[in-house]
């Protein structure tokens, strides 16, 4: 049994790319994922899906990057501009004074049809990559990676009030970037009329 | 009484970890009363299913119908 691993790569090229902000580090360490991938396979179980192993083999040498990077002689910081997204409340507008919602929030119509789409796949892409530096890079770690939140504060070495408001920031803009892209707008035919 | 911005907070913590019985005693009095903080629930836990899919769970439907259950 083999698999192919190449159809997995740009997958693999984006998650490190939003981790490591370096496109030449992030094509080595997909490199590395591939070529430990090659090595393990007879080690893979099949209960989980290739992706979801190729993504755990990853988290791996994500996080030795991390590591050998803040041990380098000229590190200042792995979260340098965290500060400017921590202040900035591009959410402010949506509240009042009073701290509730300035507009009713509409419900989205059939989401989980638009997990089924390419289409949603590439907004859902394109919000991804609009979020901001650090706020992208804690989310990924949370939600792809499956980093414990311990794990989030310990590699970043950020607090984990920092880590709370930064995987809230992220939802509420991926929130408002697909209610735009997508939800608020249907592109054509995303569902069936409801009665 | 949780104002729109607390609970948005809460139901963002949701997703990540379990909160404390009375966290979600004051969720669910603030959701009861309040449809906008119910669609953002919904879409922070799609949002969450959405990244499942992303990084390639395949159990994905399973795991939803549970939800719904």
């Amino acid at each position: 049994m083999t698999a192919d691993f190449e159809a997995h790569r740009s997958y693999l090229l984006r998650v490190a790319l939003l981790q490591m902000n370096d496109p030449d580090i992030a094509d080595d360490l997909v490199q590395e994922t591939m070529a430990a991938a090659v090595e393990g396979w007879s080690s893979f179980s099949g209960k989980s899906s290739v992706r979801t192993w190729l993504t755990g083999i990853l988290k791996h040498k994500i996080i030795d990057a991390i590591r050998r990077k803040s041990r380098e002689p000229n590190f200042t910081s792995l979260t340098a501009g965290l500060e400017d997204e921590l202040e900035t409340d591009d959410f402010i507008a949506l509240f009042n004074n009073h701290e509730h919602w300035e507009d009713r929030q509409p419900a989205w119509a059939n989401p989980d049809e638009a997990l089924e789409r390419a289409q949603f796949r590439d907004i859902l892409d394109f919000c991804l990559q609009k979020l901001p530096k650090n706020t992208a890079r804690v989310f990924m770690m949370r939600e792809v990676l499956e980093c414990s939140n311990e794990e989030i504060c310990k590699e970043l070495s950020i607090t984990s009030t920092n880590a709370w408001v930064l995987l809230y920031r992220a939802r509420m803009a991926l929130r408002l970037c697909l209610q735009k892209n997508w939800f608020g707008t249907p592109p054509d035919t995303v569902a069936e009329p409801t009665r | 009484m949780l104002t729109c911005k607390q609970t948005t907070e809460l139901l963002s913590q949701a997703v990540d970890v379990e909160l404390t019985v009375s966290q979600k005693l004051l969720l669910r009095a603030h959701l009861v009363i309040c449809s906008s903080c119910r669609a953002v629930q919904d879409q922070f836990q799609f949002l969450h299913r959405a990244m499942q899919r992303y990084r390639g769970d395949e159990d994905v439907a399973a795991s939803r119908s549970e939800d719904r259950s």
